[in-house]
C-alpha cells in the first residue's frame, strides 16, 4: 500500500471531478433546484462543489446527493465498454485503449459521494424519516456506507471501485448475457 | 436601496453597509468600534445587513421594490431565472462531447472486437450442439477479425480435429490438436489432451496397433473411470487382442470389462450398437471399423443361438 497525495490523484484523476460535479449540477437543473455556485475543478480543498438552494422535498435532497454515484458509474461502464472485449477477452492493447481506461475509470474513481453530501443527506434524512419517506429510511446505511468508503480510499477503494464498474462488472454481464 | 440608521453614531446608511452586531444595527465605522472594544463579541454573531431592494447577484436596484428570496438573499427575476436554469459553462459542454465522440469512434474502432466475440461465444454453443461445422465457421471468422490473437486460430484447429474425428480421420485430427497445443497456449489443456488421447486411439486402432490401442485405452478409462464409452473401448481393445492372439484371458477380460461398460451406459443408445461390435469381434474373430459393420448389419447383430 502506498501513499499519494490527494492532490496529485486530483489532477490524475480531473475527469472523474468534472463529471462528479456535472452531475450534482445536473440533477440540481432536472429537479429544478437554483445553482447559486459551481466549481468543476479546482487544485484546492474541495475539488470542486455545487451551492445550490434549500430543496423543497427529500426526492430531490437524495438525487442531488447520489446523482454522482449513478452518472459517474454509468459513464464509467460507457466508457470503459470499447476496450472491454479487446483487452480483457483477446488481449489486445493499443494506446487508444490506455486513454479510455484512464477516463472510464477515473470517472468511476470519483462516483461515491463526499463525506460533505453524505452530511447533508443525514441532515434531510433526519426530518423526512419521521413521515416514513422510503428514500429517507434508505439513507441512513447509505450514508454509512459513503463514510466507510471515503475513509477506504487510503486503501484505494475508489480505484478498485473504479476498475470493477468499468472492467468487472460488464465482463461478468458480457460471460452471462452474450 | 433601502437605507437604515445606524443606532452608534446615527447616521443614515445603505442598509449594504450596515451590521448587526447583538440585534444593534451599526455601520461599518461603528461597528469596528464596538469589536475592537468588545472582546466577548463572537465574530460569527456579527451578520452583514442585506437589502431586500438590491439583488446580490447583478446588484440592480429596485427602488423600493422587495425582491423575492433565494437561499434566503434577494434576487431580481432575471438573476433567479439565471440560478434556476444555470447553464453549463461551454467548455464543460465540450469536454462532455468530446468524451462522448471518444467512445463512439472507439466504439467503431474496436467493432471488429465485438463481432469477433459474439461469434466466438455463437462458435462455442455450436460446438455444444454438436455442429463443429458452424463452429469452425463462426471461429474462423472471429479469428479473421482478431488476426493477432493466436487462441481463436487455434481453436479454428482444434474444432477441425474434432471435425476429422467424427469422420473417422483420426491421423488428420492427431495433427490437428497437436498443431492447435501452441496457439492455445495452455487454454482448454483437459479438453485437449481428452481429445488427443482419443485420436492417438484411434490412430492405433486404424493402424492395426493393438497392444498400443490397449495401453492408451486403458490410460483413457482411468483418467474417465464413469464414462461407459472409455470403459467399452477398453474391452473393445480387448477384443482386438483376442482376434488377434485367440488367447482366451484377452476373451475374459473384454467380456469382464464390458459388463462394467454396461453397467456405467445405464441408458446410452450408442452404447448398444459399441456392445454388439464388441460382441461380433469375440465371437468372429473379425476386426471391422463402424462404418462397415452399419453396413453389414444395419439391423443389429446378435449372437447366433447355439443348437
Amino acid at each position: 500500500m502506498f501513499f499519494v497525495p490527494g492532490y496529485i490523484i486530483t489532477i490524475l484523476t480531473f475527469p472523474g471531478v468534472i463529471v462528479h460535479e456535472f452531475a450534482h449540477m445536473l440533477f440540481c437543473k432536472l429537479r429544478g433546484v437554483a445553482v447559486l455556485d459551481v466549481c468543476f475543478f479546482s487544485l484546492g480543498n474541495p475539488a470542486g462543489y455545487v451551492v445550490h438552494e434549500e430543496t423543497k422535498d427529500f426526492t430531490t435532497t437524495f438525487l442531488i446527493s447520489v446523482g454522482p454515484f449513478i452518472v459517474n458509474s454509468l459513464l464509467c461502464m460507457f466508457i470503459c465498454f470499447p476496450v472491454l472485449i479487446p483487452i480483457r477477452i483477446f488481449g489486445v492493447v493499443d494506446k487508444f485503449s490506455y486513454v479510455l481506461l484512464w477516463l472510464g475509470i477515473s470517472i468511476g474513481m470519483h462516483a461515491f459521494p463526499s463525506t460533505g453530501d453524505a452530511y447533508s443527506l443525514f441532515q434531510q434524512a433526519k426530518k423526512s424519516v419521521f413521515a416514513l419517506h422510503p428514500l429517507a429510511i434508505i439513507s441512513f446505511p447509505l450514508v454509512i456506507a459513503i463514510y466507510i468508503v471515503n475513509a477506504l480510499r487510503i486503501f484505494w477503494f475508489d480505484y478498485i471501485y473504479g476498475v470493477a464498474i468499468g472492467l468487472g462488472l460488464p465482463s461478468f454481464l458480457l460471460r452471462h448475457l452474450i | 436601496m433601502q437605507t437604515v440608521k445606524c443606532e452608534g453614531c446615527g447616521q443614515q446608511f445603505p442598509i449594504n453597509e450596515t451590521f448587526k452586531i447583538e440585534d444593534i444595527t451599526l455601520c461599518r465605522t461603528c461597528g469596528e468600534k464596538v469589536a475592537s472594544e468588545r472582546k466577548d463579541i463572537d465574530i460569527k454573531s456579527i451578520k452583514q445587513q442585506t437589502d431586500p431592494t438590491i439583488c446580490v447577484n447583478c446588484g440592480k436596484d429596485h427602488q423600493n421594490q422587495q425582491l423575492p428570496l433565494l437561499a434566503g438573499l434577494p434576487v431580481c427575476p432575471q438573476c433567479e431565472t439565471f440560478f434556476r436554469h444555470r447553464p453549463f459553462p461551454d467548455w464543460v459542454k465540450v469536454f462532455l462531447f468530446g468524451m462522448f465522440a471518444l467512445v463512439v469512434c472507439t466504439l467503431v474502432w474496436n467493432m471488429r472486437f465485438i463481432q469477433a466475440y459474439v461469434e466466438m461465444k455463437s462458435s462455442f454453443r455450436a460446438f455444444i450442439r454438436h455442429d463443429p461445422e458452424k463452429a469452425i465457421e463462426l471461429m474462423n471468422s472471429a479469428s479473421k477479425h482478431v488476426p493477432e490473437n493466436s487462441e481463436l486460430r487455434g481453436m479454428v484447429v482444434f474444432y477441425q480435429g474434432v471435425l476429422f474425428l467424427q469422420q473417422d480421420k483420426s491421423a488428420e485430427a492427431l495433427a490437428a490438436f497437436n498443431s492447435c497445443r501452441s496457439l492455445l497456449q495452455g487454454k482448454i489443456d483437459k479438453t485437449l489432451d481428452r481429445f488427443t488421447l482419443s485420436a492417438a486411439i484411434s490412430v492405433a486402432f486404424d493402424s492395426k496397433d493393438y497392444d498400443r490401442f490397449l495401453a492408451l485405452s486403458i490410460k483413457n478409462y482411468n483418467e474417465n473411470p464413469d464414462d461407459a464409452h472409455t470403459c467399452a473401448q477398453v474391452a473393445s481393445a480387448y477384443a482386438c487382442k483376442f482376434a488377434v492372439t485367440g488367447d482366451e484371458q484377452f476373451r475374459e477380460k473384454s467380456l469382464k470389462t464390458l459388463e462394467t461398460a454396461r453397467t456405467l451406459s445405464r441408458t446410452d443408445p450408442s452404447f448398444k450398437e459399441y456392445e454388439q461390435r464388441i460382441l461380433h469381434r469375440l465371437y468372429s474373430r473379425e476386426i471391422i471399423k463402424r462404418k462397415e459393420f452399419l453396413k453389414r448389419f444395419p439391423n443389429g447383430w446378435k449372437e447366433p443361438q447355439k443348437e
